[in-house]
Formats: C-alpha cells, sequence, structure tokens
C-alpha cells in the first residue's frame, strides 16, 4: 500500500493536473451557483473532454468540477434562498435569513470553510480506507459480485426520487437497453432488427448527455416561462457584511466533525448521496444544541452542519465505484464512463493492476480541497454576481457542449439523435416521477451482472442452489441480504405510498 | 390517498398509469422478439460455451419489466401522482416543443453543415428566442461560441468536428 501511495505521489507531480483541477473546481463553482444547472450536467458535458485528457488529468478535471459544483450551490442558497443545487437544500433553511440580516458573507465563508474540512477529513478516510476494502474486495468471485450488483440496484431505485417499484421498473428498463447490441458472453448479436448502427448498442455517453443535461435545459427554461408568466424574482440579498472571525468557526467545530462523521458513513453507502447526509448533519446538529430554537432562524451552525455533511460524502462515495466497479450515484456513474474510457476498469482488481493512479486520483482530491479553499475564497464575490445571469447567455453554450461531447466519441451523427430523443426521454421521465438514476445504473451493470450471473451458472455446474448456499455461503448470505433489502424497502414504500404523492421538482431534490 | 372511496382507481387522465402500459406493452414485445431477435449461440464439439440459454437474461428483464410496471400501475390507479404537469400551460408547451425542435434540428444539420455552420444557427435561434436581443451578445455568442468550441476540440484536444461547407 505505501509503496503504492508514494509511487501515487510521483505520479501526481505535474503542473497540467492542478491547472485542470482549478478549472474544473472554477466551472463547478459557477455551474453550481446558478440555480437550475446542477453539477451532473456539468460533468456530463465534461466526460467527454476528459476522455481526451491522461487519466491524471481528464479524472481530476471532472473531481473539480464535482467539488466546486457542491459548494457553488450554497451560494444562492444562502443569498436569494434558491439552491443552485439538491445538495444544497438544508443551506436554505439558515442562509437567506442570515443574508437578510447582512451577515451574507459571513455565512458563505461559514460554508465555504465547513465544506473544504468536511470534504478534506472524507477524502483522507477515503484514502486509508482503500486498501482494506480492496483486499476484500478481491475475494468477492462472480456469485458474489452478480449478487452485490443487485443489492446495489434495488438500493438506488430505493432512494430513487419516484417510488421503489418505478425505480425498479426504471431499472429493468435500463437492463433491457443494455441488451440490444452483443451479449457480454458469446458476443451473439442481439435485438438489433437487422441494423448495423445497433450491433454496437446503444452509446452510453449520448444517453448519460441526454438523461442528465438536456432535461436541465428543458426545466431551466419552464421555469423561466412560468416565473415570466407569474412575474415572479426572487429578491436578491446582500452577498457582504461582517467576515467570519474565528471563535465562530471554533464554536461550531464541533459540529462540523460531526457532520463529517455522519457524510462519511452515508457517502459509502450507494444511493444515499449529498442532500440525505446534508439533512442528517443539520437534523444532528440541531438536536444536539442547546439552542435547538435557532435553527431555521439564521443559525451559522446550520450552515456548517449541511455543508460539512454534504461535502464529506464526496470521498467515500468512490470507495464502492474503486473496489467494487458500482457506482453508488449519478455522479459515481460519470465518474465509471471516464475511468473505463481510459481502459482502467474500477473493480477489485483496479488496486492491484492500477494501485498507483489510483492513490494519485486520491490524492488529487485532497489537493484540490486545500486548492479549492484559496479559489472560493478570493471569488466568492464574483460568484455571489452570477447568480442571476440571464439564462439565454448560458443555454447555447450548454447545448453545443453537449452536442460536441456526444458526437467526438464515435463521430457517428447518430449518436445527436440518441442524445435528442434521451432528452426528451428523461424530462418526460422526471414529470412523472420516474428516476432516470437507476435507469443509466443498470444499463452500466447489466453486461457485468449478465456475464458474472453466467459465470456463476458455469461453475455450479447444474446445481445452483446448492452451489450457492453449500459451496459459496458468502453468496448465499448475501442473497439473503438481498431479500432482506427487497423487503426493507418494499415496507418503507408500502407505507410512503398512502400518503398524497407529488410531482418531481423541477431541481432535482437528489441531484448534487 | 387522493380520490374518496367512490373512486378507488383513477385511469382517466393518469399520464403516470399511461406510461406504465406503455412500460409494461414494451417488456410483451420484447419477451415475443426473444426467439426472433437473439442468435443462436456457437457451438464447440457439440456444446455451446456458456451453460446460460442466451435467451435467460432478457426473459427475466422482460418479465421483471412487465411484472414491476404492473405492480406501479395498480399503485398509480390508487394513488395517482398529483397533476405532474402542473403549470404547464399551453404557452409553455409550445415554447419547450420549439426548442426540442431546434435541438432536433441541430442534430440533423450537425453533419451536412458542418459544426461550426449549424452552431451559429443553433446559438442564433435560442438565443433570440429566448429573449436576448443585445446584438453585440447576439453576436458574441452565436459566433464566439462555436468558434471558441471548435477549437477547443479540434485543436486543443485533437479530435474532429464534421467541418461540413466552410472548413
Amino acid at each position: 500500500m505505501f509503496e503504492s501511495l508514494i509511487e501515487g505521489f510521483y505520479l501526481l507531480a505535474r503542473w497540467d493536473t492542478f491547472g485542470v483541477i482549478g478549472i474544473g473546481l472554477f466551472l463547478g463553482m459557477f455551474v453550481g451557483a446558478l440555480p437550475g444547472f446542477t453539477t451532473v450536467m456539468a460533468m456530463s458535458l465534461i466526460l467527454p473532454i476528459s476522455f481526451f485528457l491522461h487519466p491524471l488529468v481528464g479524472i481530476p478535471f471532472l473531481i473539480g468540477v464535482y467539488k466546486g459544483g457542491i459548494y457553488g450551490g450554497s451560494i444562492p442558497a444562502i443569498l436569494i434562498a434558491v439552491p443552485g443545487t439538491g445538495a444544497a437544500i438544508a443551506t436554505t433553511m439558515d442562509g437567506p435569513q442570515l443574508a437578510q440580516r447582512g451577515e451574507g458573507r459571513k455565512a458563505l465563508e461559514m460554508a465555504l470553510y465547513a465544506s473544504v474540512f468536511g470534504d478534506l477529513v472524507s477524502d483522507v478516510v477515503t484514502l486509508f480506507m482503500i486498501a482494506p476494502i480492496a483486499l476484500i474486495a478481491l475475494l468477492v468471485g462472480p456469485p458474489e459480485l452478480s449478487v452485490i450488483i443487485l443489492i446495489a440496484l434495488v438500493i438506488i431505485a430505493a432512494a430513487s426520487t419516484g417510488a421503489l417499484i418505478k425505480g425498479l421498473a426504471m431499472a429493468f428498463f435500463g437492463i433491457m437497453l443494455s441488451m440490444i447490441g452483443q451479449d457480454p458472453l458469446g458476443f451473439m448479436t442481439r435485438f438489433t432488427f437487422g441494423s448495423l448502427e445497433l450491433k454496437s448498442g446503444i452509446p452510453l455517453l449520448p444517453m448519460m448527455i441526454g438523461v442528465f443535461a438536456i432535461p436541465e435545459i428543458l426545466a431551466v427554461l419552464e421555469r423561466l416561462a412560468v416565473s415570466k408568466i407569474k412575474g415572479t424574482d426572487p429578491a436578491k440579498l446582500s452577498s457582504g457584511g461582517e467576515r467570519l472571525h474565528f471563535h465562530e468557526f471554533k464554536k461550531c467545530f464541533k459540529t462540523i466533525c460531526r457532520s463529517t462523521l455522519i457524510g462519511t458513513v452515508i457517502g459509502a453507502l450507494p444511493g444515499a448521496g449529498q442532500s440525505v447526509a446534508a439533512f442528517a448533519g443539520y437534523a444532528a446538529a440541531k438536536k444536539n444544541s442547546s439552542h435547538p430554537e435557532t435553527f431555521g432562524t439564521g443559525e451559522i451552525e446550520g450552515i456548517a452542519a449541511a455543508e460539512a455533511a454534504n461535502n464529506a460524502v464526496n470521498g467515500p462515495t468512490l470507495v464502492p465505484l474503486l473496489t467494487l466497479g458500482i457506482p453508488g450515484d449519478k455522479v459515481t456513474a460519470i465518474l465509471l464512463g471516464a475511468f473505463v474510457a481510459h481502459n482502467l476498469r474500477p473493480g477489485p482488481q483496479l488496486m492491484t493492476e492500477h494501485g498507483p493512479l489510483v492513490y494519485a486520483l486520491l490524492l488529487a482530491m485532497i489537493a484540490a480541497n486545500l486548492l479549492f479553499l484559496v479559489i472560493a475564497y478570493v471569488s466568492i464575490p464574483i460568484f455571489a454576481r452570477i447568480v442571476t445571469l440571464k439564462r439565454f447567455y448560458l443555454i447555447p453554450i450548454i447545448v453545443l457542449t453537449a452536442f460536441a461531447g456526444s458526437y467526438v466519441f464515435r463521430s457517428d451523427p447518430v449518436d445527436l439523435q440518441y442524445l435528442v430523443y434521451f432528452g426528451v426521454f428523461g424530462y418526460f421521465a422526471r414529470k412523472l416521477d420516474f428516476d432516470v438514476v437507476p435507469m443509466v445504473m443498470a444499463f452500466i451493470l447489466a453486461p457485468t451482472l449478465e456475464y458474472t450471473i453466467g459465470q456463476t451458472i458455469n461453475m455450479a455446474d447444474g446445481s445452483l442452489f446448492e452451489f450457492m448456499f453449500l459451496q459459496r455461503p458468502s453468496a448465499g448470505v448475501l442473497y439473503i441480504m438481498l431479500f432482506a433489502t427487497l423487503a426493507y424497502f418494499g415496507f418503507k414504500n408500502y407505507k410512503l405510498n398512502q400518503v398524497k404523492r407529488q410531482p418531481a421538482s423541477l431541481i432535482g431534490e437528489d441531484t448534487p | 390517498m387522493t380520490n374518496g372511496e367512490d373512486q378507488k382507481y383513477k385511469l382517466r387522465g393518469n399520464i403516470e398509469a399511461y406510461a406504465l402500459i406503455g412500460m409494461m406493452t414494451l417488456a410483451v414485445t420484447f419477451y415475443f422478439l426473444i426467439p426472433y431477435q437473439i442468435e443462436k449461440p456457437k457451438l464447440l464439439f457439440g456444446r455451446a460455451f456458456m451453460d446460460m440459454k442466451p435467451t435467460l437474461f432478457p426473459t427475466l428483464a422482460a418479465i421483471g419489466m412487465f411484472v414491476l410496471s404492473g405492480i406501479a400501475l395498480v399503485q398509480s390507479l390508487r394513488n395517482p401522482l398529483d397533476e405532474p404537469f402542473k403549470g404547464l400551460d399551453r404557452t409553455i408547451g409550445i415554447q419547450l416543443s420549439v426548442i426540442i425542435v431546434m435541438l432536433y434540428g441541430f442534430a440533423l444539420t450537425f453533419d451536412p453543415l458542418g459544426y461550426w455552420i449549424s452552431g451559429i444557427l443553433v446559438s442564433l435561434a435560442l438565443s433570440l428566442y429566448l429573449g436576448n436581443r443585445n446584438i453585440v451578445t447576439l453576436l458574441i455568442l452565436s459566433l464566439g461560441v462555436p468558434s471558441f468550441i471548435y477549437f477547443v476540440f479540434t485543436k486543443l484536444l485533437l479530435v474532429s468536428l464534421p467541418e461540413g461547407v466552410i472548413f
């Protein structure tokens, strides 16, 4: 481990990595600061660019966008009470009141320091946690991996914005889409209807950009039109005022540490995400406070709690991806795309085959936090101004980048039609409360799932049940866990289904 | 429950339910296409490479989607989603449709006209349609942005974008 870590240090010693991290952080903050435009959208637009860069440049670029975006979302949450990203919803509980009292700058600084602390600590934890978990992951064979993928899909479906059953149905839809082309076992053609274009399957990149970026554009346009009709305009609040004092940060330090721990644990679970962590951190801070009544009325500790927790998710969310090859959310699904494009297949073998590179990437995440502290501190006043930037400046830029990015991977103009189809599909899916995340995850994981099931059947040699429960008890235990997970979330879903259902909001509440 | 006991199941106007019926139909179609759309496995000395039949996984996927969409349909009929298109009136609907048509038009002209020209046209159209009436920003956006993206992709990342009729 330590040799790989030291090699990782040497690999990271290149100026272009730090250069793109800086650009990524800036871009991420920019997008995050614009209500309606999410980090996921920015990452999906940057993804094709990262394919043509060295892995130690392209992947840190995406990581920079991710980190910058999560913090960027807190700027409009504090200043105009509109969360820039789903992760910043909890920040709107106290931020706007502080801005109204003329303490906007203080709130933004607390959000920055809490975010950097939470992110940094969780990244260090991830750095030291990854090797032992990867060692355990090496014991995972095809029977166990197939069940782990199924458990991950159930959890992702349960964490989706719609109901569990709809999430699972979307996952099956993703599996069906992944079957178009060739099967991963015998490379036989299937569901191509004689079309040569379909033989290589549905391309992942236009699908991802389509379902993640295009619906955001349409939702922003819809909201623009609604606000024009109703004549609504969010009140502009002050980003100026008093700076944060050290004693105020010190007073909140215990809360920041607690939220960091909460975010780190939640981050390692697939599907939970930043919003859940932020609310859990906020609730824990309120519960443990000697003055809980001040929460929700402009309490600076509330900002510290939410921001430390949502940023602490960033590091551990990579653990299931890097060790098992299972992306836990939209962000890690995009990162998986970047890894695969660079011939780095996340999973149990990644640490043994590319250990130094993985460490270099984790170290890049730590370095990104330190760089972020400087960039964000200097640029807070700039981003505070772009919160209300006109959308017609940005939408053409996003559309042109999305189309160029979707085209360059295969240089096939048909991919652009896929982009539009998936974009429209994603928009209506969001309206009808069908979450596209389980579909994309299942689309990515289905070939591995099919392959591991095929291998398990081969290994079982005709007696699957006996093999699973007697020869591979770990797989048997995992199957019991799968059914327990299904039963738990099924029951929870049944209870939730008793209340009146509301459609998804314009900003997806789970969207970082 | 949103509806009273007298109206237990609601299909009329329930778009979510229609979508779920569509998903069920898709699953059934997929299931019946399996025998015709999956190649026969290659044999080596009369034996297939893998013990798993190539039809097994697609069959499970089709059945899974059908059953889950069916359960979701029952849930939707009993407890429909509350106004999924709330606030979307005819004007907004038309605006969104125009934007989608513009995007599709961009997809179709991308290759024959080239990235630069089609990019200029679409950014000009989008900016104008979204209300930008400032000539300077219109020019900067519609000429500058496609040129900048073209430069980044072709000169910095060294990948090709369709050249079309100009380059």
